[in-house]
């Protein structure tokens, strides 16, 4: 695996107690009852380092803030409390040209392909707005650009006076790495990119995602629940459980040796191709709980096989074990068993 | 595991299912044939438009009035092609069961789950109202719902994704079927959540010699669930097999091309499998194989001739004019390890 050079290098983007609460909207009779606000903590204190060049994955269950995260680093959402560092300087205030700027070298990549294009506006209208809103090019440079950035997503010619609906899924995901592409941006954030796509296209797609990584030497934060593919794209990932990572390092360590409790029953959750190793029991038992009310201690302490009296009392913190960091109490000796 | 020919439950034969006008019909199914034992669970694995939803449909007399279903559909001796829709109805939800991906749209909202269970159990048994309840409490605890008897009166709304699929399995088992139909009943889950229910299904299946037909586009939820498997695409069948062996030594150049693309024993980050193009639509197939125009193996006969399902000894059945030539390409990659 070839790790970026960045290992000595300054990150590109720190994330520091990055705190996203939101709070729920009250009943009139709750508000009567002058029962508190609920309150639900998706994003609780995340601590982050992001090299230049690097892949980052992000994996977790549905619930567990990963999208969230996302979104804040996308400057989608204006975090409760925390920083968030792009080469140093804090981003979470920015105001208009600063802001713009920032807006331009993050780029944020969605889910569906379906309703993230606008059904309306042919491939190069798409394109175009992007790339005149933000000054990249002028006059007839523009247009230029366009068929330069529908040939490096290697879509057919003839594709930038089609409509959205003219297109295959997986070449919509294209349209919006061209989109994300436009703006020269030096960070992708890759929220569930290939999720939506039938797995002979996914195939493309993480293909392409990977070369022009290479090619353009960007940033990437994949987010994606497919473990498979967050192993083959990412230098190291990070395990999110409840708004907290729980568990971060290299992505080859971290997938034939995890160390955290949840980690291990996770991957192991996840369907894989050997047909002789079936399991009767279930990898990991119990769901999720709600971000709403977020258990004391290790919050994954009512699912854990392991978890004892200092578990369900003090929340580990994340420390140095094997290869990475993890945030368990027991991490050293259970990694054996 | 060992379902080596127990008594055959269902016998599909040629099933063709079609759509839109009988001059141009959109044919969904196309000369399908399979057969299911008793207590066996039967993979049947395609992308999306590969016609194995529809398959399941047809068994169930869904399709209709809007499909037109041709073929033998043998259960139990008796075709369920011929039968009328009233007769039907008598063994639909009786003897043969079916669960759906989206559990939140086949519950009724309005209604609470342990009704939702007694209306299946009134249609289908003779006990009365105490023994109903006893019963729906009895199926909640044996899908693995904590607390059954305190949530007969939730509704649909107050479950989470994954109970909510445990609620649809136990409406389903109440009339003791035969037969399990299972339409992508984990997609919509998270990975651990998935395994839990194929673990369930797994268990229901082996302890009521229950047969089950589970419809997924992942073949490691076939590799950890599945006694055999039947790989569908454009409507066809491409090969069948047990699937440990299917696995191990797929001979179609889709199956193989299909278990490529998905990242196993691959350096990171170096390009993956992926099958050029994407599906066909229903209506531009060719006359011959469906496959012909994404295949690497494909020579001249392929897009006029079909290929019929031909033994290759065991169990396993393959429709390929080219295996010998499908073999040698997808060679390579094992000796480059």
């Amino acid at each position: 695996m070839t790790m970026p050079a960045s290992a000595i290098a300054s990150p590109l983007l720190s994330l520091r107690a990055l705190t996203m609460r939101f709070e729920k909207r009250r009943s009139l009779s709750d508000a009567l009852a002058q029962r508190p606000h609920q309150v639900v903590s998706a994003v609780n204190g995340v601590d982050l380092d992001v090299m230049p060049g690097e892949t980052l994955g992000i994996v977790g269950e549905s619930g567990c803030g990963k999208s969230t995260l996302a979104r804040l680093i996308a400057g989608l959402h204006r975090p409760t409390s925390g920083d968030i560092l792009f080469e140093g300087e804090s981003v979470v205030g920015l105001k208009g040209v600063r802001r713009r700027a920032y807006n331009r070298r993050v780029q944020m990549m969605f889910q569906d392909p379906y309703s993230s294009l606008n059904p309306r506006m042919t491939v190069r209208d798409t394109l175009r707005e992007a790339i005149s809103v933000h000054r990249m090019r002028e006059g007839a440079a523009i247009d230029r650009r366009v068929d330069e950035l529908l040939d490096l997503v290697r879509l057919p010619e003839g594709a930038a006076d089609k409509y959205p609906h003219e297109f295959s899924g997986g070449q919509r995901q294209r349209i919006g790495i061209a989109r994300a592409l436009s703006l020269e941006p030096t960070c992708l954030v890759a929220d569930e990119l290939v999720s939506a796509l039938d797995v002979s296209v996914q195939a493309q797609v993480v293909n392409l995602l990977i070369e022009l990584q290479d090619d353009l030497g960007l940033t990437v934060l994949f987010v994606a629940h497919d473990l498979r593919l967050v192993r083959h794209v990412s230098h190291r990932v990070a395990v999110i459980y409840l708004g907290g990572i729980v568990e971060i390092g290299p992505s080859e360590a971290l997938f034939s040796r995890p160390m955290h409790p949840y980690s291990r029953g996770l991957l192991a959750a996840a369907p894989s191709l050997d047909t002789g190793a079936r399991r009767r029991a279930p990898a990991l038992v119990g769901e999720l709980p709600s971000p709403l009310a977020i258990p004391p201690g290790c919050p994954f302490h009512v699912r854990c096989p392991h978890a004892t009296e200092l578990c369900r009392r003090e929340k580990p913190a994340l420390r140095p074990v094997g290869a990475g960091m993890t945030a368990c109490h027991f991490a050293d000796t259970i990694g054996d068993a | 595991m060992a379902t080596r020919r127990k008594s055959i439950v269902l016998d599909v034969k040629h099933l063709r299912t079609e759509f839109g006008t009988r001059e141009r019909p959109l044919v969904a199914v196309d000369d399908v044939s399979f057969q299911v034992g008793q207590g066996e669970i039967l993979g049947l694995v395609g992308e999306s438009g590969s016609g194995k939803s529809i398959t399941l449909r047809s068994i169930l007399g869904i399709v209709r009035p809007r499909g037109r279903v041709a073929g033998e559909i043998r259960w139990n001796g008796q075709d369920l092609v011929s039968l009328s829709e009233k007769q039907l109805r008598r063994i639909r939800g009786r003897e043969i069961a079916m669960i759906f991906q989206e559990p939140m749209s086949s519950l009724n909202p309005l209604l609470p789950v342990g009704l939702q269970i007694s209306e299946n159990l009134v249609a289908h048994t003779d006990l009365d109202a105490k023994a109903r309840k006893a019963r729906a409490i009895e199926l909640l605890e044996l899908v693995g719902i904590p607390a059954a008897r305190n949530r007969l009166d939730d509704f649909p709304h107050e479950f989470s994704g994954g109970m909510r699929q445990r609620v649809m399995i136990a409406i389903a088992l109440a009339s003791n079927p035969k037969l399990l139909l299972a339409d992508e009943p984990t997609t919509a889950l998270d990975v651990t959540i998935q395994d839990q229910i194929l673990r369930l299904i797994q268990q229901l299946s082996r302890d009521l010699g229950m047969a089950v037909i589970l419809v997924t586009h992942d073949m490691g939820v076939v590799a950890e669930t599945c006694d055999r498997v039947a790989v569908m695409y454009g409507g066809r069948l491409c090969e069948i097999g047990q699937t440990a062996d299917v696995i191990a030594d797929a001979r179609h150049p889709y199956s193989l091309g299909l278990l490529r693309s998905i990242p196993r024993d691959v350096a990171p980050r170096t390009p993956l499998y992926s099958i050029p193009g994407a599906p066909p639509a229903l209506n531009a197939l060719p006359p011959g194989c469906a496959f012909s125009a994404r295949c690497p193996v494909a020579g001249a006969e392929c897009p006029e001739v079909r290929p019929g399902l031909q033994s290759i000894g065991g169990l396993r059945q393959v429709a390929c004019h080219h295996l010998g030539d499908a073999q040698a390409h997808f060679r390579p990659r094992e000796a480059a390890q």
